[in-house]
Formats: C-alpha cells, sequence, structure tokens
C-alpha cells in the first residue's frame, strides 16, 4: 500500500515540526520502499491499472544473420540453417574412387572421421550455461549415377540376361549405400559423440529404377549442452563396398533445415 | 505519478509548510509505473528457473518391433489392445509430463526410423503391400493403478501413413518360363516341360521345378538354373523357399516419422502422458493357401504373411511452456 497518509500529513503555517515527526515520515518512506509496493487491488495499491512493462524494460532478443543466423533471448537461443531445394544448394558426395574404405559398416560407426559433416546441417552453439536443446532437422536425399552392369542389354537380348539386369536392379534398391547421424561435441575432451537415435539409413536407387527411394528424411532429439561452445553436426558415412564398385555413385543431399533451440529457464 | 520531484531546501532559508507539504504530496501521489524501471531493471538475471520452460521428459528405445493385430477396417484399428506399440509396460517409451496447469502447454515431439519388411507382397499378382500409421496418443491423470491400454486419446494430427509402392515375391521355381523348363529338361508329373502341357501349369496348381533339376546346373549354356528371382543366389537348397527368407527381399521400406504437438487443457491435471501407437491395414497376399504346400516343396512359397514391423531410433520428448507461476 501507498504510505500512510496520516504519517506523511500536511502541516500548516506557524506549525513547528517534531524530529519524531520526521522520523516516523523516514519510517514510513523506509517501509514503503523495502517491499511494501503491492499491486493495485480495490481500494489501494501502489502498481497502475494497466500494464506499464514496455519492451524498454525487458531485455529484447537479438538477431544475427549471416554466418551464424540465430535468436539469442533471455529464455532461449535459436540456431538455425536453411538449405533450399535448389541444385546449387545442393550437398553431395561422390566416392567412385579414392574413398576410405572400412571394415565393416558397423566399425565404421564409431569412427567418427569416417563421418562427414552435411553442409547446412553444422552448427556451434554458444550455451551460456548447461541446458537441454532440442535439435530438430530433415533433408531430402536419392542417389543417382549407379549401374546395374548391363548397360548393352537391349530389347533383343535374351529374357534371361534382361532379367537378370532387372533383378541386379532390384538387389541395390535394398542396398545401404549410405547412413547418417547426428554428433555432438561437448568440448569436455570426448570429441563428436554419435548421437545413436538420430541415424538414418538411404538405399539406393538401383540406376534410377525405384524413384521411392528418393526420400525424405527427419529427426528430432533433445541433448544435454554443457555451458560454453559446443558443436553439433549431421553427418554422413558412404558405403562403399569396394574401390570399383560401380553400383553407386553420387549421393545429393537437398533441401535441408536444422534448428537447435537451447531452454535456459 | 510515477516520478517525485523534491522541492530543493537552501542552507540557511525557512522551509514553509508550503514546501514541505509538497515533499508529502509527493510520496502520497507515488505510483509505480514505466517511469521508476531502468531499462536494465528486468532482465536476464531476474529470470527465475521454469519461467518459461518446465524439465523435459524424454524417452527412447533403440528398437521395437511392433506385430499388432492386422486389420483391414481402417474406421477400427484403434481397438484392438494388440496395436499398443509396446508390449512391455518397462519399455514402452511412454513420457509423463508432471502438473499441468490450465495456463501451461506441453510441447511434445518424436522421431524414429520406420522400417516396413519386405514379405513379398506382390508374390501373387493381385497382392497389395500393407500400410503403417504411427500416431501419437495421450492420457491425464495417470497414476500407478491406471491401465496401459486405457484412457488413451488419439492425436489425429500427428498421424502419419507408410507404404512401398513396390515388393519383392517370395522366391519360387514357377517361372513358367518355356526356356527354363527347355534348358533344364526338367519335369513334372512325368510331363515335358516344353511340351505344350506347359500352359497348365498353373491349372494344374504345380508350379516349379523338381529338387533334383533345380539343383542340376546347365552353366555350358550360359543359363543359370538358380533363378535370380531369390535374393540369396548361394542358396540352392528347398529352404529358400520358406517365408523365412523374407528377410532377404531388397524393398524394405525404410521412412523417417518425425512429429510435434502442443498439447494445451483448460484444466488443471496432476499430469499427461504421452507414447506412440502403431498399427497396420491394407496388407493382401493376393493369393496362395498356406494348407496349399509345404515349405520348401516344388508348388513354391506359402502364402505370404505381414507379422510386424520395426521402429529404431525412437525418440519422444516433451517439455511444459508455462504461461505464468505466481
Amino acid at each position: 500500500m501507498p504510505v500512510d497518509p496520516t504519517i506523511f500529513s500536511n502541516v500548516s503555517s506557524g506549525d513547528a515540526v517534531e524530529a519524531e515527526d520526521i522520523r516516523e515520515r523516514m519510517l514510513e518512506l523506509q517501509r514503503f520502499l523495502n517491499g511494501g509496493i503491492v499491486p493495485r487491488k480495490a481500494p489501494v495499491g501502489d502498481f497502475e491499472n494497466s500494464a506499464f512493462i514496455k519492451t524498454q524494460h525487458i531485455e529484447k532478443p537479438e538477431f544475427y544473420g549471416s554466418p551464424h543466423p540465430r535468436v539469442e533471448s533471455i529464455s532461449s537461443d535459436t540456431v538455425f540453417r536453411k538449405r533450399t531445394n535448389n541444385r546449387l544448394d545442393r550437398y553431395y558426395r561422390h566416392e567412385q574412387t579414392g574413398s576410405v574404405l572400412q571394415p565393416t559398416f558397423s566399425g565404421a560407426s564409431t569412427t567418427p572421421t569416417a563421418w562427414q559433416p552435411i553442409e547446412g546441417m553444422s552448427s556451434t552453439v554458444f550455451a551460456r550455461e548447461d541446458c537441454t536443446a532440442l535439435v530438430i532437422g530433415s533433408f531430402y536425399v536419392h542417389d543417382s549415377g549407379g549401374s546395374d552392369g548391363f548397360a548393352n542389354v537391349d530389347s533383343l537380348d535374351i529374357a534371361s540376361k534382361r532379367q537378370e539386369a532387372a533383378f541386379t536392379r532390384c538387389m541395390l534398391a535394398g542396398r545401404i549405400i549410405c547412413e547418417t547421424a547426428l554428433f555432438l561435441d561437448k568440448g569436455d575432451g570426448n570429441g563428436s559423440v554419435l548421437q545413436s537415435r538420430t541415424k538414418r539409413r538411404i538405399y539406393s536407387r538401383g540406376e534410377q529404377s525405384y524413384n521411392c527411394r528418393r526420400m525424405n528424411h527427419s529427426f528430432t532429439i533433445p541433448v544435454e549442452l554443457k555451458k560454453g561452445e559446443n558443436k553439433l553436426s549431421y553427418r554422413t558415412y558412404y558405403r562403399l563396398k569396394k574401390r570399383d564398385d560401380f553400383h553407386v555413385k553420387h549421393i545429393f543431399f537437398d533441401a535441408r533445415n536444422f534448428v537447435v533451440d537451447c531452454l535456459y529457464r | 505519478m510515477g516520478r517525485i520531484k523534491l522541492p530543493e531546501f537552501k542552507e540557511n532559508e525557512q522551509i514553509t509548510s508550503d514546501q514541505f507539504n509538497e515533499v508529502n504530496n509527493a510520496f502520497q501521489k507515488f505510483t509505480v509505473n514505466g517511469e521508476n524501471l531502468a531499462n536494465e531493471a528486468i532482465n536476464e538475471s531476474m529470470v527465475e528457473d521454469e519461467s518459461a520452460f518446465g524439465s523435459v521428459q524424454s524417452a527412447g528405445v533403440s528398437f521395437l518391433e511392433v506385430n499388432p493385430a492386422s486389420l483391414r477396417d481402417t474406421a477400427h484399428w484403434t481397438s484392438s489392445r494388440r496395436n499398443w506399440m509396446f508390449s512391455g509396460t518397462s519399455s514402452r517409451g511412454a513420457i509423463t509430463v508432471p502438473t499441468i496447469t490450465k495456463d501451461d502447454n506441453v510441447l511434445v515431439r518424436a522421431s524414429c526410423r520406420l522400417k516396413i519388411p519386405d514379405v513379398g507382397a506382390k508374390t501373387f499378382f493381385s497382392g497389395r503391400t500393407p500400410v503403417v500409421k504411427l500416431m501419437l496418443a495421450y492420457r491425464t491423470n495417470v497414476d500407478g493403478t491406471t491401465g496401459d491400454d486405457t484412457g488413451w486419446v488419439f492425436l489425429n494430427e500427428t498421424c502419419q501413413e507408410f507404404r512401398m509402392a513396390f515388393s519383392t515375391k517370395i522366391p519360387s521355381d514357377s517361372s513358367l518360363s518355356q526356356l527354363t523348363a527347355s534348358q533344364s529338361g526338367a519335369s513334372i508329373e512325368g510331363l515335358v516341360l516344353e511340351s505344350i502341357y506347359i500352359t497348365l501349369w498353373e491349372d494344374r496348381g504345380l508350379m516349379g521345378l523338381s529338387s533334383a533339376s533345380r539343383q542340376s546346373d546347365v552353366d555350358s549354356t550360359g543359363f543359370r538354373k538358380v533363378h535370380r528371382d531369390t535374393t540369396d543366389p548361394s542358396e540352392t537348397s528347398e529352404s529358400r523357399y520358406s517365408l523365412a527368407f523374407k528377410d532377404h527381399n531388397s524393398l524394405h521400406g525404410d521412412f523417417s516419422y518425425t512429429t510435434g504437438y502442443l498439447f494445451n487443457t483448460n484444466t488443471d491435471i496432476t499430469n499427461v502422458q504421452f507414447a506412440l501407437w502403431g498399427s497396420f491395414y491394407g496388407f493382401d497376399p493376393g493369393g496362395g493357401n498356406s494348407s496349399a504346400g509345404t515349405t520348401g516343396k516344388i508348388r513354391g512359397c506359402l502364402k505370404p504373411v505381414f507379422e510386424k514391423f520395426e521402429l529404431r531410433d525412437f525418440n519422444i520428448y516433451g517439455y511444459k511452456i508455462q504461461k505464468s507461476r505466481t
């Protein structure tokens, strides 16, 4: 409630103001300022009836554009990346020759350096404090350029050969040619750690016979970030069985989205 | 009045009652408003924990096999208990967000990899691949006595359906190829297959090469009797016709399911629980009969069966978005 008007009473000309009167007024003022300011409820109160907190009283979000687009605010930060479905924005891998061969696919899963970040799906996030971050991503992916090895088979060739070419393409449609997964480096000395529940598998189209293998993949997962710099990257591992493998050639990653939401309070 | 301006009292000057009362009036009429607060008065350091976001509840399972009932009736696909995605109560992957007021929202997200096995749905001409449905569901005020399959409300906004356009076939020797017959010299029930009776194979219901002729190679002619319709060419024994070999088929469906939902209730509740549910419908083997042949015999495969699908790398999480707290 506001200051007591009986204490803060007016004086008339000629009145003497005693020291005690001054002291009472100071004590009442002290009570008021030390936690005595209360919201206005009929009939008394100190806050205005209408809302008065304006933008100037609130620390407004900061928006940052290229090259590290993000929004920083009080309760949360959002870091985002976007690549359009434009061939000029395409990220591609083609490792027909010179690839690093892993003994087994599962072996590669434990070797972070075998996984290459997908352009547009990585970010270094500076966390103001330890927090939970929600990572969301999506991408459109397909393979291209692989061959069934029967390039000269035409309609006049013997049936069994055409059948075998078709069979090869069908088998290729069941072949996993690369795998994708999220990696997180908290800067705690453990390096990039695979977040296993973000794995996605990409299949061959079988010399472009099965367009159903052109697919959009997506994921969402919460991760715990440490205060300071955290490196998040969504990576791919290209699976090439042997150096002269002509069945697979290119991997195209088109439209891509990557969002990191840090929740602080 | 939010801003106070007091009169200045100078040394050796008499303080009049009007000047003294001016000080009084300033304090009597004082109210708090935007003029009292500096720009930095409300800032990050004054934001209490969980003022906007509640703690994150999450659950995840690396691998789940889902074998719900196959229902062709899409209208009642949720009615069966067997549609419940997780059979084990301890690993069903549900999350429970506590203490929700009418002003709170709960944002829940989930994602997983969905693998629909290629069981050879197109082994027979009219066969159809299955449609798998996934969606989130919730229930409120869950306690220790609440059953696993009661009180769930489905969130249709999170429903997605998945289907593969293609399917391979369960291998068989019944290629009905005259070339096959002539090259192999195989016979069925004493009939030379290149005879006019070849067109009667299907009528006779006896399709396929004999076990002995299947395994006699005729590579010298350039013809492979190990038919390339099997996904495991190294396998020449009769076991390759088994439905168990369907895992060698190549056209598995491998999809991503990612969804989100903003939950709000207009009443205070103890908690809200979210989980992912799944089922399938529409599978049609298109023919075949489980009694028409036995696995591994020359009559080829049995009736294709779709039993289950798989969820891998499943995770679900939710957190409260709190409008206000007093």
